[in-house]
């Protein structure tokens, strides 16, 4: 069982702000997507459900109506969490271009103090 | 349940996804259990490896009620397809470990029924025996039925003192189907208490 976590972005995060701002369906394939992944340990988070990128963040792959999402994020801070960092979609490329970047920042921040700059998830099953 | 299922084109979506997501994860997990590559599998089915790969795949399998059929007969499950409630609904996703998806095999079942109760090997061995003579087991002698399982199974059987089950199923682990009457089989007595 891994405990989901998510970047603080200004106050709120990442995943609630970014849930406001996407369609009913497509909240409800990351809603199922994470009530499967995140009830496998860490050896089942595989391809075709997430991958690893780079820098130790990884993304978790859902597709609604021919887009493909990502939701960035990485193993972390503490042992059996993972922390969601930043969301994007990907084509041949990721929108934005920089996603990698940007998580990759925000999971050295988290590194460097988690209290200030991570929240524990009370949604997709998770209490 | 959560307020978001208040919103119709969220709960439409939600059950469309969840059977998506159910399947392929459980295919995966049955199959791990099993032992089988995605190569096996698809050989067991008649099929291309890349359509089970595709079938792991929430984003890609196209799922037919045949596929699904044919994915049970292959493992050797049973298959529920029905309607719920949401709450039911909820309440079948509470628990979707790996460990939870992979349910036994016909055979793991009547292995580990066995290990629970050694004596229903006796039941079964009299039950097959007489079947095979045209006879109900009750009217079988237990002296022609050990007598003529003797050969065979002198200990494990008639002696019913235990039985070992294969290592890797007993563990729950990858053995492959088989294996669990192989070992009862062959099992001996005194192995029961490392099986």
């Amino acid at each position: 069982m891994i405990v989901l976590k998510a970047f603080m972005d200004g106050g709120t995060d990442v995943v609630s702000l970014w849930n406001s701002q996407q369609r009913a369906k497509v909240r409800a394939a990351l809603a199922v997507k994470m009530t499967y992944l995140r009830q496998q340990n860490r050896e089942g988070w595989i391809r075709p459900h997430y991958d690893g990128l780079r820098d130790g963040v990884g993304e978790v792959r859902f597709k609604v109506e021919r887009i493909n999402y990502r939701a960035l994020g990485f193993f972390g801070p503490e042992r059996n969490e993972f922390t969601f960092c930043f969301f994007a979609t990907k084509t041949d490329e990721f929108d934005p271009r920089n996603a990698i970047d940007i998580a990759v920042e925000r999971k050295i921040l988290v590194e460097r103090d988690a209290l200030k700059h991570v929240a524990k998830l009370t949604i997709w099953g998770q209490v | 349940m959560n307020d978001e299922f208040k919103d119709r084109e969220y709960r439409d979506y939600f059950v469309e996804d969840n059977i998506r997501n159910g399947i392929a994860f459980q295919i995966r997990a049955i199959r791990k259990r099993q032992g089988l590559s995605q190569q096996e599998l698809a050989v067991k089915m008649d099929k291309a490896q890349n359509v089970i790969s595709r079938l792991e795949d929430p984003d890609y399998g196209k799922l037919t009620l045949k596929t699904l059929l044919s994915l049970a007969k292959a493992f050797d499950v049973g298959l529920l397809v029905k309607f719920v409630s949401f709450s039911e609904l909820m309440d079948s996703i509470r628990d979707v470990s790996e460990k939870a998806l992979a349910v036994p095999s016909f055979d793991e079942e009547v292995a580990q029924k066995f290990f629970d109760r050694p004596s229903l090997i006796e039941e079964f061995s009299a039950s097959k025996f007489a079947n095979s003579r045209g006879q109900s087991a009750e009217r079988i002698s237990a002296a022609s039925y050990r007598s003529a399982l003797a050969p065979n199974v002198p200990e494990a059987l008639s002696g019913m003192q235990g039985i070992a089950l294969h290592s890797g199923l007993a563990a729950g682990g990858n053995a492959p189907r088989g294996a669990a009457w192989a070992s009862i089989r062959m099992a001996n007595p005194s192995n029961r208490a490392n099986a």
